[in-house]
């Protein structure tokens, strides 16, 4: 039930931070093959401080949670809510999205189909909650 | 939820960070709940309340 604390302290800091890199020289990557080699440079720079943030991030209680390599009950409990915040405000920007892209006489796309995808996921969770 | 783990902490001269690795969860986590911002799940209580030799309702006060 309870878990120890600290939980691979060494390789989460390392997988956390390669993680952001790895997604940074994707994005970057991508940028480049659709044509927006001028935003190569802050998408860069934005995901390389993520990722020098959570390798250096020091003691930090919130760097070392978030990168996982600190765990309890409380720091889990913290991290439901953030996800279930973040889940909702995806949720309400597509669903606003969908909204004023019909309006301005377009599909909704990828509007409705991001909002699809929260809310189907959303009933998914809600009914694997009630059965589990 | 208001509480008495600060209080028997101290009693037996443990520090957070003491009492933390005992209990197996952070300082910071220790520090919430002596601060009454986080309330311990039943496992996390019960544990605590073994630590000290008491029970539950013992270091915990039910304020609803």
């Amino acid at each position: 039930m309870m878990r120890n604390v600290f939980r691979g302290c060494g390789r989460a800091r390392w997988y956390g931070s390669l993680s952001f890199a790895v997604a940074g020289l994707a994005v970057a990557a991508a940028e480049v093959a659709g044509h927006h080699s001028g935003q190569v440079i802050p998408t860069l720079v934005l995901f390389f401080a993520v990722a020098a943030v959570l390798a250096f991030g020091g003691r930090s209680e919130s760097v070392r949670a978030f990168r996982g390599d600190l765990d309890d009950e409380r720091l889990r409990a913290i991290q439901l809510r953030a996800v279930a915040f973040a889940g909702q405000l995806t949720v309400l920007a597509s669903v606003v999205g969908m909204i004023v892209e019909i309006a301005r006489g377009h599909t909704g796309s990828p509007f409705t189909w991001l909002a699809a995808i929260g809310g189907f996921s959303y009933l998914a969770a809600w009914v694997y909650g009630i059965r589990h | 939820m208001k509480n008495r783990v600060r209080q028997l902490r101290t009693e037996r001269e443990l520090s957070q960070g003491q009492l933390a690795a005992a209990m197996s969860v952070s300082r910071q986590t220790i520090n919430s709940i002596e601060q009454g911002r986080y309330t311990p799940s039943l496992p996390l209580a019960m544990k605590l309340a073994r630590h000290f030799d008491s029970t539950v309702e013992e270091v915990f006060e039910d304020d609803a």
